[in-house]
C-alpha cells in the first residue's frame, strides 16, 4: 500500500510536460545552420519540419523521470500503513501566554489551534508539557476537542505563570511540537536549535506597559511618611500613555500620567502615610496584559516592632531598644509583642522570637579577641573589642554549630542562636560595652538576628521580571503556524527514491559526456 | 561585438607595404594599360569621360544620345554611338556584402571580404581613380560616398573597422545598391553569392554600357559542412529556411556547390563580368594577384 505523507508536492508532476516541452524545443542539434540550403537539396515542407524536430533528445524521458522521483521523494512516499504518532507538546505557560487577542487568552487561542491540528492527524498519543515547570504533564489523548481546549486553560494555571525554561533534551520517542507565543529570546533562540517539529505561535497584540517594581522604606527625614516608588517599564512597540494610580489601604494618594517611549521605564516616587498597611500601584487604562497592570505590598514590616521588655535586663538595654526606630517598648503589652526580651539565670525555652540574657552568677571579663561565627553580611559592622565584654562562665555553654559569637580562649559562647530564640551569656549591665557608642547598633544586631529580618532600616519591596511582561514575539511571525509534518516513521521510501535519482542522474551525465567525447572525435565532413 | 572585432583584426593585418607593392599593378584592373608616366604616381591629364576616340558601335537604350555620332549614324542607317578609351580616373563603388552568410558561421568570410574591399579601395585609389564603399545586406547598411586620396581609404577603412555581419536573419540584396551606383560608375563587389540563382538577376540589373563588373566570391569550407551520418535539418541562416538531411548530405551539397560555381562562371564569362574566387581560407595578396591575372588573361 503505498502513500504519501505530504501530498502537496504531488503538484510538482504537472511540470513533467514541460520537462518534455524544454527537450522538444530546444535540440539544437536538430538542426544545423548553414550559409545556404539550396545546396543540400529541396526545402522541406511545415510539417516535415515539426516532424524532424520532434526527433529530440530522448534523453527527455530520463530526466522526466528523475524529476518525477525527486518529486514523490519530497512528498514522503511510503509502503505500507502509516506508522502510530505519538506526539510531545511542549505548551509555553509564562505570563504573556494570558495576554488576551481578540477577547482570547493566548493560552485559549493555542488550545484551540492546537486541537484543530490534532483533529486533522489523530495521532495515538498527545501529552502536553509546561515550558516552565518541565515536570508538569497532561495527557489529552482522549478528550474531545472542547474537552482539551478547557483542560489546556485550566491545566496552564493563569494565576500562578511562570517564566518558561528551555528543556535541554527532547523525547527522542515522539515528535516535539510547540505553542508559544514566541515573547521569550530564550524560547526562540532554543526552537532554532531543536528538533521540533511544529510550532503553532500564537498573538498578535504587541504593546504592553508592566509595573515592575513597587518599594517602600521608612523616611529619614519625616516621622509622619514612610517613601515609596514604582518602576513602570513599556515593553512594547509603540509610545505607552498610561495613568500611575498609589492606593494606601485603599485610599489614593498619589495619581499621575505618564509617557513611556518602547523598551524603556520610568520611576516615580511618592510618600506613604506612617500607619499604612496595603500600597497597590495600578496602571489605567488596561492592557491586553491586565495581569502586569498592578503590583502591591504589605507595609507591616515598616511599622515598629512591640518589644516585651524584662526590666531586670538593665537600663542601658532598655534604653537602646527605646532608642530603635524600629522598636516600641510600650508600657503594658496588651496584643502579641514581635519580642520578646528575659532574663534568666540560666538557659531554658521561650517563644521566639525571643532575647534571653543570662544573667545567673558571676561574671568574668573575656580575656582573648571574640569571633563571630555569622556570615560577614550579618553582622551589621559591628566591632567587637573583648575588653568590653564580660561573661557569665557559669550559664555560658560550649561552641556548638548554635554559637553566633564566642571566645577562642575560653572556648565559651557568648551569643547562640536557635530558630529566632537568641541566647546572650554576656553581662549587659555593667559591662563596658553597655558605655560604648555602639552599644545601640550592637543591640540592632541582637534584635535582627532574633527577627530574622532588618527592623532599623527595612526596604519593602516587590519586582516582576520585565521580561516576562514582553508580549511581541521577537523573531517568529506572530499567529503563524508552521505546517504539520504527516510523515510517518515505517517504511519511508524516501532514501530509496533519492538512490534512484542519484544513478538516474549520473546516468545522464556519463551519456551526455559520451555523446560530447564523440561529437568532438568525429571530424566534420567539409566542401 | 565579434563581428565588429573581426573587422578591426582584419583590417590590422593589411600591411601598407604589401598595399603599396600590390598598388603598382593597379592599373591593370582600371584600363589594361600602365597608368605611370616618369615617376610612381599615376598622372591625370583629363577628367570626366574621355575624349580619345576608339571605334563606333551601335547604340544602345538608355545611353547618353550626345554621344550618338550623326554622320556615322545617316551613314549607316541605324544610330551609332562613339566610344573612347577609358580615361586613368574614373569611378569604382565597391559592394560589400554583409549579410550573415558572410560572417555569422564563419569569421574568416568577413575578415577575408573587408580586406580585400580595403586592398580594392588602396589599389583603385593610389591609381587616382574616386572610390566609394557600399556594405549591403537586404539594404544598404553603411555607405561611403565617393571620394578620392588617402583620407578617402582613411574613411573607407573606419568605415569597415565599426561594421559587422548580422548573426541571424536579413538578405543578400545587390540590386538594392543601385540608386547610389551612378552611370559610368565602375563596380568591385566581394560576396560569397549563395543564392540560388547567384545574384545573377542582380548582376544583370547593374550592367550598363561601359560599366566595368569585378566580382570576386569568397567561399568557405563550412558552407557544405554537416556532422556525417547526422540526420536533422539544416536551416539557412539569413532565410531561416529549413531542409531536411539524410547521411551523406556533405557530399550531396559539396556537388551542387561545384555545379552552382560553374553556371556562374559561365554566367560571368557571357556578361563580361570580371569573375575570381576563392577560399576564405586564402590570403588577401594571392586572392589579388589572381584576380588581377584573371582581368588581364581576359
Amino acid at each position: 500500500m503505498l502513500s504519501v505523507s505530504t501530498p502537496i508536492w504531488l503538484i510538482g508532476l504537472v511540470v513533467v510536460p514541460v520537462v518534455w516541452w524544454l527537450h522538444r524545443l530546444g535540440n539544437p542539434d536538430a538542426v544545423t545552420p548553414v550559409s545556404a540550403t539550396f545546396l543540400f537539396g529541396k526545402k522541406t515542407g511545415e510539417s516535415d519540419s515539426v516532424t524532424a524536430l520532434r526527433q529530440t533528445n530522448p534523453l527527455w524521458l530520463l530526466r522526466a523521470a528523475l524529476f518525477v522521483i525527486l518529486v514523490l521523494a519530497l512528498s514522503g512516499l511510503n509502503l505500507g500503513r502509516e506508522a502510530e504518532r505519538h506526539i510531545t507538546v511542549w505548551f509555553d505557560d509564562s505570563l504573556s501566554m494570558q495576554t488576551l487577542d481578540g477577547g482570547q487568552a493566548r493560552t485559549k487561542v493555542g488550545a484551540i489551534r492546537l486541537g484543530d491540528t490534532i483533529d486533522a492527524i489523530e495521532p495515538a498519543t498527545i501529552l502536553l508539557r509546561s515550558l516552565s515547570d518541565h515536570g508538569r504533564q497532561l495527557d489529552i489523548s482522549s478528550l474531545t476537542n472542547e474537552q482539551r481546549t478547557a483542560a489546556i486553560v485550566r491545566w496552564s494555571d493563569p494565576d500562578n505563570p511562570a517564566r518558561p525554561q528551555v528543556p535541554f533534551t527532547l523525547p527522542r520517542e515522539s515528535e516535539d511540537w510547540l505553542v508559544s507565543d514566541g515573547a521569550d529570546r530564550r524560547i526562540n533562540t532554543w526552537l532554532e536549535k531543536t528538533s521540533i517539529t511544529h510550532n503553532i505561535t500564537v498573538g498578535t497584540e504587541t504593546d504592553n506597559t508592566a509595573i515592575t517594581a513597587i518599594t517602600a522604606r521608612r523616611s529619614l527625614q519625616l516621622d509622619t511618611m514612610h517613601l515609596g516608588s514604582v518602576r513602570v517599564h513599556n515593553l512594547g512597540l509603540t509610545d505607552s500613555q498610561r495613568s500611575l494610580s498609589i492606593q494606601a489601604d485603599g485610599k489614593l494618594i498619589f495619581k499621575q500620567d505618564m509617557v513611556i517611549t518602547p523598551d524603556s521605564f520610568e520611576y516615580r516616587s511618592f510618600e506613604i502615610p506612617v500607619g499604612t498597611t496595603t500600597l497597590f500601584a495600578d496602571l489605567s487604562p488596561g492592557d491586553a496584559l491586565g495581569q502586569d497592570d498592578t503590583l502591591g505590598i504589605n507595609l507591616d514590616e515598616l511599622k515598629p516592632a512591640i518589644v516585651d521588655f524584662d526590666d531586670r535586663c538593665g537600663p542601658r538595654f532598655r534604653d537602646a531598644l527605646q532608642a530603635h526606630r524600629g522598636l516600641v517598648i510600650p508600657a503594658a503589652v496588651d496584643r502579641g509583642p514581635a519580642l520578646k526580651v528575659r532574663c534568666a539565670p540560666s538557659p531554658g525555652s521561650s517563644d521566639p522570637p525571643s532575647i534571653t540574657v543570662h544573667t545567673g552568677g558571676n561574671s568574668r571579663p573575656v580575656p582573648g579577641p571574640v569571633r563571630w561565627h555569622l556570615p560577614a553580611s550579618k553582622r551589621y559592622g559591628v566591632g567587637l573589642e573583648h575588653s568590653w565584654l564580660r561573661v557569665n562562665t557559669n550559664a555560658a555553654m560550649p561552641v556548638s554549630d548554635r554559637t553566633v559569637l564566642s571566645s577562642a580562649e575560653l572556648g565559651l559562647s557568648l551569643i547562640e542562636l536557635s530558630a529566632g530564640a537568641l541566647d546572650i551569656f554576656l553581662d549587659l549591665k555593667t559591662a563596658p560595652i553597655v558605655q560604648q557608642a555602639g552599644f545601640p547598633l550592637f543591640v540592632n544586631t541582637l534584635v535582627e538576628l532574633a527577627l530574622e529580618r532588618p527592623v532599623l532600616d527595612p526596604l519593602i519591596h516587590q519586582t516582576r521580571d520585565h521580561a516576562e511582561s514582553r508580549i511581541s514575539g521577537q523573531h517568529q511571525s506572530t499567529g503563524i503556524t508552521t505546517p504539520v509534518s504527516t510523515r510517518s516513521a515505517g517504511n519511508d521510501m524516501t532514501p530509496y527514491l533519492l538512490v534512484m535519482a542519484m544513478l538516474l542522474l549520473l546516468a545522464d551525465i556519463i551519456i551526455v559526456l559520451k555523446v560530447g567525447r564523440q561529437r568532438r572525435s568525429t571530424p566534420r565532413e567539409t566542401a | 561585438m565579434p563581428g565588429r572585432l573581426n573587422s578591426a583584426v582584419a583590417l590590422s593585418s593589411l600591411d601598407e607595404t604589401d598595399l603599396r607593392k600590390m598598388a603598382r599593378v593597379a592599373h591593370l584592373l582600371t584600363i589594361g594599360q600602365p597608368a605611370f608616366g616618369s615617376g610612381l604616381r599615376p598622372h591625370r591629364t583629363r577628367a570626366g569621360q574621355g575624349t580619345e576616340f576608339l571605334d563606333f558601335r551601335a547604340y544602345r537604350p538608355g545611353e547618353d544620345i550626345r554621344r550618338l555620332d550623326w554622320r556615322a549614324s545617316a551613314r549607316r542607317g541605324r544610330p551609332y554611338v562613339r566610344t573612347y578609351h577609358d580615361e586613368l580616373s574614373s569611378d569604382w563603388q565597391l559592394c560589400l556584402d554583409q549579410s550573415a552568410s558572410m560572417g555569422a558561421l564563419d569569421d574568416s568570410k568577413w575578415m577575408l571580404g573587408v580586406q580585400l574591399a580595403a586592398a580594392f579601395a588602396y589599389m583603385l585609389l593610389h591609381v587616382g581613380n574616386r572610390v566609394g564603399v557600399v556594405q549591403f545586406s537586404k539594404g544598404i547598411d553603411h555607405l561611403c560616398p565617393l571620394g578620392r586620396g588617402r583620407l578617402q581609404y582613411l574613411r573607407i577603412v573606419e568605415q569597415l573597422r565599426n561594421s559587422k555581419t548580422d548573426l541571424n536573419g536579413g538578405d543578400s540584396n545587390l540590386s538594392s545598391v543601385t540608386p547610389v551606383v551612378k552611370s559610368g560608375t565602375h563596380l568591385v563587389i566581394v560576396s560569397d553569392f549563395l543564392k540560388p540563382d547567384a545574384m545573377r538577376e542582380d548582376l544583370r540589373v547593374l550592367r550598363s554600357p561601359g560599366r566595368k563588373i569585378h566580382a570576386v566570391q569568397v567561399l568557405s569550407a563550412s558552407e557544405t559542412s554537416v556532422e556525417e551520418n547526422s540526420t536533422g535539418l539544416v536551416r539557412d541562416i539569413e532565410s531561416g529556411e529549413l531542409v531536411a538531411i539524410e547521411s551523406g548530405a556533405g557530399h550531396i551539397a559539396k556537388s551542387a556547390l561545384e555545379r552552382w560555381q560553374r553556371k556562374f562562371k559561365d554566367f560571368g564569362i557571357q556578361n563580361s563580368i570580371q569573375l575570381s574566387n576563392c577560399s576564405s581560407t586564402d590570403r588577401w595578396q594571392d586572392v589579388m594577384l589572381q584576380h588581377i591575372a584573371q582581368v588581364t588573361r581576359a
